[in-house]
Order: structure tokens, then sequence, then C-alpha cells
């Protein structure tokens, strides 16, 4: 995959393979191009060339919601939580196919839509429950803490019933106890089969939680394996610590300049 | 009195149908339209033509105007519905010129609309249908108040139920965050699209009646202060909240009506035509000070922040 913003190259070739029913780590410096490869995948950027193969099939040039109903869910860096809804409307919003979504149908057959509310609210009600977050469910979003809102966007990702989720930096600015908690649904939800990826800057986190780890540094990716592997990594290293003399160091340095622009 | 109660009841009627068309667009999916007036025109003339130059059926013209001003609002909404914030807001309030001028002196289309010569005498049928409805003894002023209040009545009711059903629940996502939506799955540019096709749909109709009360139409009543007119009305009754915009137009024009009863010795008509834009001014920043989620708004999603 390639993926350049006017001069500046976010993703230059980086090629990789996700496997189903693992927890896989992308990791890398500031500006390693991880979180331009995630809104590539999901379809929030165009490639400028290469292919995404999801399950069998081309995703590339899809729309974002078109690949989000393939399976394959995003969360973001920054927590899009829906702030003037309430938490169970955030769940319920997420529900796949609803009949009462569509402008005629929502008020022409009700008793279909109110049969799929019930279900899809029963759904939700459980999920919120295995989160921790029923007593909340008739607050506005907007008044949980980060690390709350952190564990909703994961739970109203598993009301589309996803295939594959794609968390962008799960940990970013949530407690400690939080995190944990989080992690640990990951884990749940991979001993059941779910396929997760997730973009980490914590190290520790990377290797606590994923089989398999994945290191890009400039929009290439520069090594793969387990955690162990890739710890002891001379490459690793140096990418993170540009410990391999002035020219790492410098590449490291635009890296980071870089940062700013390709997080907006 | 009488005569003050019924003409600002007809107006706020009116513009109340327009408000709910702009709130489905603005309270409750967040696109910013300032070009509302364009919808609210063509509607008008859609049926004044219809009526005057084809003689088409009244009842069908209603329909065919309703279905223009949902036409206008999907071209409108082509080119805007990728456009967020300011720029959409810059795109519909000079659509909403442009559509003025192009009835005032587009080339071909002026055989139609008359320029600003206007067109007159389409109303006549309608006020007569009243007898055969049975409604004879009331006089046509009443009669088009009635109908207008029906169909406020219609349309909030209409609306209330596509809100509160899951549709209206993936507007109010987009309304706060269409990113998010997307990456939940929904096809946000066909949301945004049909939210924009109904509000404009429901203010082709108010433009219908309005044509009605005035009885004639001319390019320039369409100013784009009409725009701000309504964007007032739903900031004062409360954007995002059911009927709001209706608390909001009756307020409105009994304010700005008001002004009828200073007497000539303080002020003449002119000076008072100056004064009701003065008390419009001070309305919304009264507004904004005092009670910034409007009349009917809720206080606590006005302070939330993402």
């Amino acid at each position: 995959m390639r993926k350049s913003f006017d001069g500046l190259v976010a993703v230059d070739g980086a090629s990789l393979e996700i496997e189903p029913g693992k927890i896989t780590a992308l990791i890398g410096p500031n500006g390693a191009g991880k979180t331009t490869f995630f809104n590539v995948v999901t379809g929030f950027y165009r490639a400028d060339a290469g292919s995404i193969v999801f399950d069998g099939s081309s995703i590339a040039r899809k729309s974002p919601n078109a690949i989000a109903g393939r399976g394959l869910v995003r969360t973001f860096q920054l927590t899009k939580s829906l702030a003037k809804m309430t938490v169970l409307d955030n769940m319920m919003l997420a529900a796949p196919d609803q009949t009462g979504e569509k402008i005629f149908t929502a008020w022409v057959v009700p008793w279909v839509v109110r049969r799929q509310e019930k279900e899809n609210r029963r759904k939700a009600l459980e999920l919120l429950e295995l989160f921790n977050l029923s007593d909340k469910k008739d607050h506005y979003a907007a008044t949980l803490s980060g690390g709350q809102r952190k564990l909703l966007e994961l739970a109203r990702a598993l009301m589309m019933e996803p295939r594959m989720i794609l968390l962008d930096e799960p940990m970013a600015g949530i407690n400690p106890s939080l995190g944990a908690r989080l992690l640990e649904h990951v884990g749940e939800l991979r001993d059941r089969g779910m396929t997760f990826v997730l973009v980490e800057h914590d190290m520790d986190v990377v290797m606590r939680v994923s089989e398999h780890v994945i290191v890009m540094a400039n929009g290439q990716v520069i090594t793969r394996g387990s955690a162990e592997e890739v710890r002891s990594n001379q490459q690793v290293i140096d990418a993170y610590l540009g410990a391999g003399g002035g020219a790492v160091e410098e590449e490291l340095d635009k890296s980071l300049d870089a940062e700013g622009k390709r997080d907006d | 009195m009488t005569s003050y109660i019924l003409s600002v009841l007809l107006t706020a009627g009116i513009f109340a149908i327009l408000a709910q068309g702009l709130n489905l667009h603005w309270g409750f999916t967040g696109l910013i339209n300032l070009g509302h007036v364009a919808f609210f025109a063509a509607g008008a003339y859609t049926m004044g033509i219809l009526v005057t130059q084809f003689e088409v059926p009244l009842l069908v013209s209603f329909l065919v105007a309703m279905a223009v001003a949902t036409l206008l609002g999907m071209i409108v909404a082509l080119p805007a519905i990728r456009l967020r914030t300011d720029y959409l807001a810059i795109v519909t309030v000079t659509i909403g010129e442009i559509f003025r001028l192009v009835l005032k002196s587009g080339p071909g289309v002026t055989e139609y609309t008359r320029g600003s010569r206007g067109i007159r005498g389409f109303s006549n049928e309608f006020f007569f249908f009243r007898e055969n409805l049975g409604l004879g003894g009331l006089t046509p002023d009443q009669y088009l108040l009635i109908l207008v209040w029906i169909m406020v009545a219609v349309i909030g009711v209409l609306l209330w139920v596509l809100l509160k059903s899951p549709w209206g629940r993936v507007l109010k996502g987009i309304r706060e965050d269409e990113d998010a939506v997307r990456a939940l799955g929904k096809n946000v540019t066909a949301y945004k699209m049909q939210s924009f096709a109904l509000g404009a749909a429901i203010a082709g109709l108010a433009g219908v009646f309005f044509a009605m009360d005035i009885g004639s139409l001319a390019p320039d009543t369409y100013l784009p202060i009409i725009t701000f007119q309504v964007w007032t009305i739903m900031m004062l009754g409360g954007a995002a909240s059911h009927w709001g915009p209706v608390v909001g137009s009756v307020i409105f024009w009994s304010i700005f009506n008001g002004t009828l009863f200073i007497p000539p010795e303080f002020l003449s008509g002119a000076e008072a035509a100056y004064l009701r834009q003065i008390g419009v001014g001070a309305l919304i920043m009264a507004i904004i000070i005092f009670r910034p989620q409007g009349i009917l708004g809720s206080r606590e999603e006005m302070v939330l922040n993402r």
C-alpha cells in the first residue's frame, strides 16, 4: 500500500497480513504511518496504490460504510462517542440492517420496527452489562469518562457483530484499571474467534496481549514476529530509540514533525 | 385586535412549517442550510405557474410544488452534501440568491415567472374551494389559517414519528459525528440527502400557503432575510426540540407585528418598520445571552461538549 499527502509519504509500500482469530499489534514510532494505514484500510482515505483484501474479496476503493458492513469495524484514536445521544442510543444506532433506518419502512411497518428495536435493545443491554456500563445507559455519552467512552466505543462496535476489529490506540488517555478491563474483553472476544488489530505506542501493553506484532517505521513494515522476537530485534530498537546513528535519528525527527499533520 | 391575532397566527403558522423543515436540517441532522428561502420560493412558484399557465388542478399543483422543492433540495444536496459546516453554509446561501435571481431574470425562465412583474390570480380557485368543503361561512383568512395549522400539526406528527424511529437516530448520529456513523456502516450521504429533500419538501408546502396568503408572487419577496427569520424562529423555539419551531414562530411574529400598536403620534409606519428590525436583533441577543438552548430546547444538551 502507498499513500501520500501532497509531498509527504505516509505509507510507503507497507504490506502485511493479519491472521484470523488472533490479536495483532501494529506498532512503530510516531509518524510511522499506522493511523494512515488504518484509515486507508477502513475506507476513510483512498490509497494511491496497492490492494486490500478482506475475507477473500477486495475492499480497496469501497466506502467506509460498505467496509464496516462487511464485518471489518474500527474505533478511533480520538474516541468518537456521539455526545448528545444516550449511551443506549449509541449502542442501538450501531445495530446492522435495521428496517426502521429506511425513511419509508420506518413508519410503514411499525410492528417490524418495534420487534427489531426490542431485539436490538436486548442485545445492547447485554453488552452494556458486560462492559459495566448498564447504569449509564440513559446518560448522555458526553458525561462518560474518557475510559468509559473507549469501552462504549468497543461495545458499540460489537453491536455490529464484526469479524475483525481495528482498535486505534485503545489505551491512549485512559486510566490503567479501565485499560486493563478493556484488554480483558479483547482477550475474551479473541477466544471466541474474533480478530483484532491494535495500533499502540505503549510497548508493554502490546507485549502483554498480542500474539503477533508488526512493526512499522517510515511507512514501511520493518519486521514482524512474536512479541519476544520483536522486542529483541535491533531494527526495532533503532527505530524507537534512533540508536542506529545520525541517519535514523534524522528520519525519526522528520517523521515526528510530520505526525501533527498526519493525525488530524 | 382580532385581525392582529389572525394575521400573526397565519404568518406564524406558515413560518412554523418552514422552520420545521429547517429544524430537520440543522436541529436533527446538523446541516447548515442558509438557503432555505429557495425551497420556499420553489414551492410557491411551482404552484403559481402550474395554476395560472397550465390550468393544473389545485391539489395536483400542491403535490408537484412539493415535488419540485424536493428535487431542488436533492440538487442542492449533491454538491453540498460532501461539504461540512462553513462551506455548506456558503454554498447554500449562494444557492438561495441564485434561485431568486433566476426567477427574476433567468433567460427562458421569465417567460413563466414573468420576472419582477410577478404572477397573480392563482389563489381564486383555492379560496372558492372552501365552499366545496362546506366551510363557506369562513372568511378566506380564517379558512387559510385553519388549513395552515392543520398542516403544522400533520408535519409535526410526521417528523415526531420519523425522528423517534431508528431513521431519526441515524440523523442525530450524523449531527454528532458523521465519521463515527460511517464507521458504524451507515450510508451517511444518503441520509443527508434524505434530510435535505424532506426538509425542502416541507418548505415547499409552506411556500404554497405563503403565496395564497399574499396573493401574488414576486421574486424579491424571497430575499435571504426570510432564511434568517426562519433561523431566528428555530433558535428562539429551540433547535432540535420538536415543537420549538412552532412556539418560536408565534412569539417571533407577535413581536414582529406588534409594532402596529405603536400610535402614529410616536412613530410613523416607516419608523415602526425599522423598530421591528431592532426588536428582532434584540431578540436574537436575548436568546443567546439568557437562553441559548431556546424556549423548548434542552439546557443539558446545550452545555455538553464532545
